[in-house]
Parts: structure tokens; sequence; C-alpha cells
């Protein structure tokens, strides 16, 4: 039984290229802009990844600061013996190891935060439409409450109780965040709810469980995919306005964000680069993102596609 | 017709540019409250002062001399006696009596929803009262050399033009009864308060026919404003644009000392104290900071020089001790070493801490100019003595809940002078003592039998030298004992038109009769 069930599917792989993964990466490169924000991205992700190797300094190690390298010009070479590519701010901080570590706590809670909101307002998005009644108007009328509120203002107000830290941050950004899945979710999975293999497994009395994470999800999936592409792009944006308005990670660790305000102020200093490469970096990697997003929601949206 | 047109604008031009050096427009900082007892914070009483006036009044140096008083003297250890000037002429013919200064003595204590009131400079004062038309009368409960110092900051105000009118109607009404040397011609708050000169005003008459203040709460606003020459002179210039402001030609800094010093105060709270840990992060059994030689290990490792000259850009001097020149108890041979960061490692060691321990350094992200930035240096020069410092910085408000709450190692304030007495000595040095208005910011939890009763003998002596001696006392023995750290003085910072002379007042007021066309 078992062997005549399986055989089929060596041959369908040998005849085409239509996989479901191999028409997924056809379609995607079909954007070349898309294709550079993905090479970009990677890069962008090495490079945070691996910041402690590459970057000459540790920004974090008050130890290895030196207050008299403070506001030195991209290239100056300082008491360390190495050169400021990209100048100082008036701390002494390298600002290009600076940006690398920013890159990583930028992408950390970014991520981070897009992956934890998407599991929990997956979770309740597909709930609410399973179960319907009175699960799905609480848990509704509970997001519509939040989505009312606008994202900086909730975040600002949890940041103020919780206090600074990356992982507070994080938090606020998971509750500010959560909504937009658990909203999409439920969109997505009240189609879904009505089709027959949701039918079936309910006939052949499958768990609850199994029938919403097996089936219902992974059907979900596509349009969850797109959102959380873009959330992780607001969500780094988001942290580094937390951070600009000083509410977001400690002084001694600062995101991309805390970087831009500190050099903010000496913009009319003519220091200009203290905030400003800062702001490339952050530019680059949000455009990077919504680039690969933008492709993403192309590829999956089967309305899209003509 | 066409000559005659040009002419005619030359001559408006001309007319322009004269009224134009009568004329005085200043950024400005802060809101006034035109209600002169309301809310006491320094930029109020620099507005009430170009309306009003006091008792008495500081001069450039601080020193305070007679005003609407010409004259006061002591009667006895507990009494004061105030003689008004007869010329003080109000807006409806009648002159300065001695019921209009009980009057607004009074209107000072009952003023109601006053967030931030004067009654802070009528401490100690039990009764005041008019004893002939132009005498006035104060009597405290102990001996009180502060008086005259204190009266200097609370506004005199004519009583029949106020009595019953609330701080709403100040403003609604532009300003009631002014007649200090200016009077108000129109306000709108938060956008520009202007004033016209007082012909009738009892003093020396200001330059400026008119003083327009523009509110700009904004830092970068101002140096942008003066820059683009919409003001001629601004106040609480940034120190990080007074190098760019020094490099343009057609402006002048104007800079001074401020009393506001920057300390760093202890925490000397027994037993366990959540902000000072081992290397894992677990508190230590026992404060170290209660060791003398941890505090001086810390005062040594902090060099203040590098953040008077990198973090402030100068504009601040190096505090050798919680006073400093022409204030009480300012002691000439007390010096501040130079930073040594093996120094304090050895100290650290033999204090029994050779890895150091963890620290929390907290401090304010809002409330003094670059007070994030210090913090951090400060942390950076703690991690090169080996210790391992963790730099908190919050808004002032937040700050100030942490503090109470006795959960640091180390916390920024900044603290004025009250006249000429260092307010570090009275407010975190003596031990906490509401009652008798002590020990306000001592959150350390600093306990000291001998220098409270220093300084507690020192405020109530009414001979100056005496009194300037056991101030001295007080101030060594909280240097040898490093209750806090001294980090810097402030200075006042104040930009113009280059044309412009500006003398700045060490209490950080903007008075804009200080302001002169520079003599060619």
């Amino acid at each position: 039984m078992a062997t005549s069930v399986h055989s089929p599917k060596p041959e369908i792989r040998k005849r085409g290229e239509q996989t479901p993964f191999r028409r997924f990466v056809s379609d995607f490169i079909v954007s070349r802009l898309a294709v550079l924000g993905l090479f970009v991205l990677g890069l962008v992700v090495l490079i945070a990844i691996f910041a402690p190797l590459l970057a000459p300094q540790n920004p974090y190690d008050l130890a290895q600061l030196d207050i008299l390298d403070g506001m030195l010009q991209p290239g100056t070479v300082g008491g360390g013996g190495y050169p400021y590519w990209l100048g100082t701010d008036e701390q002494g901080r390298d600002m290009l190891s600076a940006i690398f570590f920013g890159l990583r706590i930028s992408l950390f809670v970014g991520l981070g935060s897009a992956i934890l909101a998407f599991v929990i307002g997956a979770t309740l998005g597909l709930t609410a439409a399973y179960f319907g009644g009175k699960v799905d108007a609480a848990i509704m009328r509970w997001v519509d409450l939040q989505l009312s509120f606008p994202a900086i203002l909730v975040a600002l107000l949890i940041l103020s109780l919780l206090g600074r830290g990356v992982l507070n941050v994080m938090l606020a950004l998971v509750i500010v965040e959560w909504a937009y899945y658990a909203r999409t979710a439920r969109a997505a999975a009240l189609v879904e709810r009505g089709r027959e293999y949701i039918e079936a497994a309910q006939c052949l009395a499958l768990p609850t469980s199994r029938i919403v994470y097996r089936h219902l999800l992974p059907n979900c999936l596509p349009p969850l995919i797109v959102i959380g592409t873009m959330q992780v792009a607001s969500a780094i944006a988001l942290e580094a306005t937390l951070s600009f308005l000083g509410l977001g990670v400690p002084v001694t660790e600062p995101s991309l964000g805390l970087l831009i305000s500190n050099g903010y102020q000496f913009m009319l200093s003519g220091n200009y680069w203290v905030s400003f490469y800062p702001g490339v970096a952050l530019l680059v990697t949000i455009v990077a993102i919504n680039l690969v997003g933008d492709q993403l929601r192309d590829v999956l949206n089967p309305r899209l596609k003509t | 017709m066409k000559t005659l047109s040009i002419l005619a604008a030359a001559l408006l031009l001309a007319g322009a540019a004269s009224a134009r050096t009568q004329e005085l427009v200043v950024g400005s900082q802060g809101d006034p409250s035109l209600d002169p007892h309301y809310m006491y914070i320094g930029t109020n009483v620099a507005f009430w002062r170009h309306i009003y006036g006091s008792l008495t009044m500081h001069d450039e140096e601080g020193r305070i001399g007679p005003s609407l008083a010409e004259s006061y003297k002591l009667v006895d250890d507990h009494t004061w006696e105030f003689r008004l000037r007869d010329d003080v002429k109000f807006e409806d013919g009648s002159t300065l009596s001695a019921e209009d200064v009980v009057y607004s003595l009074n209107r000072v204590k009952s003023l109601p929803g006053n967030p931030s009131p004067y009654t802070v400079r009528l401490e100690s004062i039990t009764k005041f009262e008019a004893v002939g038309p132009s005498t006035v009368r104060i009597t405290t409960d102990a001996p009180n050399p502060y008086v005259p110092d204190n009266l200097s900051q609370v506004a005199i105000v004519p009583q029949k033009a106020t009595d019953g009118k609330s701080t709403g109607d100040f403003t609604s009404e532009a300003g009631i009864g002014e007649y200090g040397p200016y009077r108000v011609s129109s306000f709108s708050p938060g956008d520009r308060l202007v004033l016209e000169r007082n012909e009738d005003y009892w003093g020396e008459k200001p330059h400026w026919k008119r003083v327009t203040f523009r509110i700009m709460p904004n830092d970068a606003s101002r140096v942008a404003a003066l820059l683009a020459k919409d003001v001629d002179l601004i106040d609480f210039v940034p120190p990080s644009d007074v190098k760019r402001l020094l490099e343009t030609p057609d402006v002048a800094v104007h800079d001074g000392p401020s009393t506001r010093m920057i300390v760093l105060q202890l925490n000397f709270r027994d037993g366990k104290v959540g902000a000072l840990t081992d290397a894992s992060g677990r508190p230590l059994e026992q404060n170290p900071l209660k060791d003398l030689r941890v505090r001086q290990a810390i005062s040594k490792a902090v060099d203040r020089k590098a953040i008077v000259e990198r973090i402030m850009n100068g504009a601040a001097d190096v505090a050798t001790q919680v006073a400093m020149p022409g204030m009480e108890g300012y002691d000439s041979d007390l010096t501040m070493e130079a930073a040594d960061p093996n120094g304090a490692r050895v100290l650290l060691a033999e204090a029994g801490y050779p890895e150091g321990f963890g620290i929390s350094i907290a401090c304010s992200n809002n409330r003094y100019p670059n007070d994030a930035r210090v913090c951090q240096a400060v942390g950076q020069m703690l991690a090169r003595a080996g210790l391992q410092p963790k730099v908190e910085t919050q808004p002032m408000s937040v700050l100030l809940k942490a503090m109470q709450g006795g959960d640091f190692g180390l916390a920024m304030l900044g603290m004025g002078a009250q006249g000429t007495r260092p307010q570090t000595l009275g407010h975190i040095v003596h031990s906490v003592d509401r009652d008798a208005g002590y020990g306000g910011y001592n959150f350390g939890g600093y306990v000291n039998p001998a220098l409270d009763k220093n300084i507690a003998d020192a405020v109530v002596t009414l001979d100056g030298d005496q009194r300037d001696q056991l101030m001295r006392e007080a101030v060594k023995r909280t240097a040898e004992e490093v209750v806090v750290l001294p980090l810097y003085f402030q200075r006042v910072l104040t930009a113009s038109r280059a044309d412009l002379t500006y003398t700045t007042d060490p209490t950080e007021e903007t008075l804009t009769w200080r302001a002169k066309p520079a003599s060619k």
C-alpha cells in the first residue's frame, strides 16, 4: 500500500522543473532589484553575525574607548594605532565598529520581535478564525483596539514603564506588532476553513491542534511571510526611532538609531559623520529588506499573477 | 518721481535701522510666567526682573546689595529690618510702601496650585510686618544670615493693582502693575513676549527701548535663528555649538562662570545594594563605597580635565571642591589631583577589590548640558581603573524616582548655590532631616554627625568671617571623606551679534540690560 502511494513522486520530480520551490525561485529572480536586495541583505546579515571579528574595536567595551580620540575625522589614525575609517563620536567610539555592532542589534531586535510576534499573532489569528463566535469576536476586538493606537505611542508607553534595554525594546515591538499578524492570519484562515480538505480532516476526527497547525497554517503561510518581511523592516525602523527618542537601548550599547541621535546634535557644528554613516547603514538595510519583501509579495500572491 | 520713491525708501530704511538699534530681539529658552510668584525657576526670575523688582539684588559677580530696599540691617539676632526707597513709582502714580512688601510675601505663601513655589526663599522666616510707611521688619526662628540673599529672589508687586488677581489673570491681561525697567506690551504664550521701556523707572534706564523675547525651547533652533540674524541674542547656547559660533565672523559668544556644579553622589546605604555587584552580577554582601579607599580610587579614576575639554568643549571649569571662588567655604588651598587610573587600581586592590566590582552610574539625559555624554565618559574612566561600570541614563523625572529608591552606585546631580552658600553641603552632604530642610537630595544616605553639626552651625552664624571659616571646614571635610565627587562648574553661554557686548550672570539669568552695543 505505502509503496504504491509514494512511487509516483520521483517521476513527477524528474519530469518537470515545476516543484513549488523551483517555481518560486524562478519567479523571484525575475526582478533584478529584488536579487540585489537579497544580496545586500545577505551581506548585512554576514556583517552583523561576524561583527566581533570584522570590527577593529569593541564599541561596547568602555575600557577600549578613549575619550581623547573623540570626534576624529574619518580616516584619522587614533591612539589604538588603527585608522578610524568613518571617524569617531564624542566618546572616541570607532564609527565603523559601532555601525557593525549596531546592525547586530537592529537585526536581532527586528528579526527576533518579528518571529515572536509572528508566532503569537498567527496562533491567535488562526484560533479566532477556526473557532469563530465569541472567541473570534474577543480576539479581533482586542486587535482592533490595539491597531487604533499608533504603534510608536504604544511602544513609548511600554518602554517608559519597563525602562531601557534590548529585550524590553523587543517586548515592546512584539506587543505592538502581533496584531498585524493576527489580522492577516485570520483573514487567510477564514477562506481556508471552508475548504474541503479541512472538512475532510474534521471528518477524520483529527485533534483540533493538528488541524490548525498541520492543515490550516501551512496554507495561510504565504501572506504571513509577506507581512513578516515588511514587519521586520518596520520593527528595525521603530527600534531606531525609539532609540533616537532616548528610550531604546542603553547609551553604552548604541544601536543605529541611537548613533544617529548622538550625532544629530553635532550636525550644525559640521561633524556630519557621527549621524550620517549610521543613517546610511540603516537606510540600506531597510531598503534591501523592503525590496525582497515586495518581490515576495508579488510571487506569493496568486491574485497578482496573470 | 522715481528718484523721489527711492529717496522715500531710503528714508524708510534709515528709520527702520535707527528703530532697530533701539530694539533687542532675544531667542529665549524659557517660556515666561507673567505671575512673578508662580513657578520658581531661574528663567522665570529673569523675566520678572524686567517688569518688577526685589528688595535686594545681586551684582554681576553674585554679591548681594540693595535694590527696592535702600538699606537693610540686623536689629537683633532674629530680626532684619529693610528700609524702602521712596522713589519707586507705580503705574497709578502711588509709590512703593511697606504694605506692598508684606502683601507680596503673603501672596508668595498663599498662591494656590504652585508646582514650584518661591516659599523655599522664605525659609525660617516666621513673621514679616510693616513697622512704618517704608520700613519692613522680618523675624526668623533662628539667626539667619541669608535673609537678604533669599529676598533677592522674591518679586515685590503693587498691592492695589494685583490684589485678588490670579495667575491666569497675569497672562490674559498681559502683565499687571509692572513698575520695573520694562512694561509688557504684548504676550503670546509659547511664542513671544514684547516689552516696552518704562520711562518712569526709578533706577538706571536700560539702553533698549523695546525688547522682544522669542520663545525657542529647542537648542538648535535658537542657534539657527541667531545665524540667520532673526534674533540678536540667544541664551543657553549648547556647548557643542560654541566652536561653530566662534568661527562665524558676525557672531560673538559671551561666557562666564555659573554657580551650578555637576556632582556625582555616592551610595552609602548599609548591606546589599542592587547596583553594586560582583563580576557575575550578584549584589555584594557589603557596600564597597563605605570604604574610603574605594571612594578615593573612584575619584582618582575620573579625569575631570578630559571631561571639561572633550565633552563640554571647554565650556566648564574643573571643580576642586564643592564651592567655587566667591562662594562661602571656598578654600583656595584645596586642589583636585590629576587623574590616575593605575593609582586607582592600587587603591582598589588595597581595599580588597583587585578585580574591581560592578557599579551603576545613574544619570539624567535631559536636564543638564551633555549629561548623558558626561556619564558615559565617567563609565569609560572607571572601566580603565578596573571597575565594571554600568551607565544608566534616563529622563530626570524617572531618575529622581530611581535615586529615591536608593538603587544606584553613583548618581549625577546639578547643584547650584543659594546666594553664596554651596547647596551641595545642605542638600547632599547633610543627613536627611526633612523638618529642618536638610538632606533633600541625600539619596545615598550619608550620615556624619560631625559634618552635620558643622553645616548647621555655619548657617546660623551671623558673622561673615566666622561663617566662612565654618563653611570652609565643612567643605574640607567633605573633600577628605570623598562624600561626593565634584566634577565641574558649568559656564553660562550666551551668544549675540558681534556688535553687542553682554555680561553673563552667575545665576544663569538672562538680563537684557547687560547687553549693550559695543563701542567702536
